[in-house]
């Protein structure tokens, strides 16, 4: 309940922009859970005004695909800061939007933000140096795809 | 009633990237990419690029593993095992076991719970049931590499 008559309203502030190299998308199957996809992760970016580093290689993505071609994601991430400092980043995500986009995006096309709904909720976790504010705060990303690979927006939710 | 077990499988596991985060407010946190390789009397395969560990030191000395492992068995089929546990001893103990050095496996206690999730029919019967692993050091060609020994809950 709101404490006055007002919208409660939310803000969010640009972190970075991550670029993830898909190097390989493997389709384990239909399992209980749905269609899994292991996508293997080898490399990347991501640039912002306090952050800019690399992703570092061995990171995957443990996708579900539903019947009806929405998806989840369950993400770990390791990123490296252009000084040196290493953090992890788990993401949980959702992905959904009418099928011919959906279908653009299975096959690795090129698809706007505002075409589908791509977005996750993300934590960091990083040691007791100057990035450890990033244990305090959730991000959420909005993503799509471009010729060169997945770009999220990503945000600190606050 | 007692509770019986029956041995599945043994990972066999190495690492292919392993990046330290450091002291994080959960505890000493290690994220490895892991390859390797399973056998078993039902089962048998390799593990496949995907599989890491995120791995954390607690605060008493603990190491809690965070797994997820991608199998392909060697005729031809995907299973997703996951798997999170504990590896406890004494100080000394577990200092001479991160040395590379023997270490009785009595002295420390290395277990954890395991899952397993797949598409196939021919291992349908993994996303039904519940398997501990106990996790030891051993000597392979002059280096101390882990191995897990499986067993499915009966």
């Amino acid at each position: 309940m709101s404490a006055s008559t007002e919208t409660p309203q939310l803000d969010a502030e640009l972190l970075f922009t991550l670029r993830l190299e898909e190097v390989e998308d493997r389709v384990a199957g239909t399992t209980p859970r749905g269609e899994r996809h292991i996508v293997t992760i080898d490399g990347g970016s991501f640039e912002g005004p306090d952050l800019r580093g690399q992703v570092m290689p061995g990171g995957s993505d443990w996708q579900s695909w539903r019947v009806d071609g929405s998806a989840t994601m369950n993400c770990r991430l390791t990123l490296r800061t252009d000084d040196g400092h290493t953090f992890g980043f788990r993401i949980r995500g959702a992905l959904d939007g009418p099928s011919d986009v959906l279908e653009r995006y299975a096959r690795g096309e090129t698809v706007e933000g505002a075409e589908f709904y791509l977005r996750f909720v993300g934590f960091f976790e990083a040691a007791w140096n100057k990035y450890s504010w990033l244990n305090h705060l959730v991000a959420v990303g909005v993503g799509h795809r471009e010729a060169a690979g997945l770009v999220y927006d990503v945000y600190r939710v606050l | 009633m007692t509770v019986r077990f029956e041995h599945l499988l043994t990972l066999h596991v190495g690492v292919r990237y392993s990046d330290e985060i450091g002291d994080t407010p959960y505890g000493w946190r290690r994220n490895d990419a892991i390859n390797g390789h399973f056998e078993g009397p039902k089962l048998r395969g390799r593990l496949m690029p995907g599989s890491d560990d995120w791995l954390l030191v607690r605060g008493d000395g603990a190491f809690n593993a965070h797994v997820r492992l991608l199998l392909e068995t060697d005729d031809g089929e995907d299973i997703l095992l996951t798997y999170s546990g504990v590896r406890y001893g004494t100080q000394e103990a577990m200092h001479k076991q991160e040395r590379g050095e023997q270490v009785d496996p009595a002295e420390i206690y290395h277990r954890t719970s395991v899952l397993f999730e797949t598409a196939s029919d021919k291992y349908d019967w993994l996303n039904r049931i519940v398997a501990v692993s106990r996790g030891q050091r051993v000597l392979v060609e002059g280096f101390s590499v882990p191995i897990y020994d499986v067993f499915q809950v009966l």
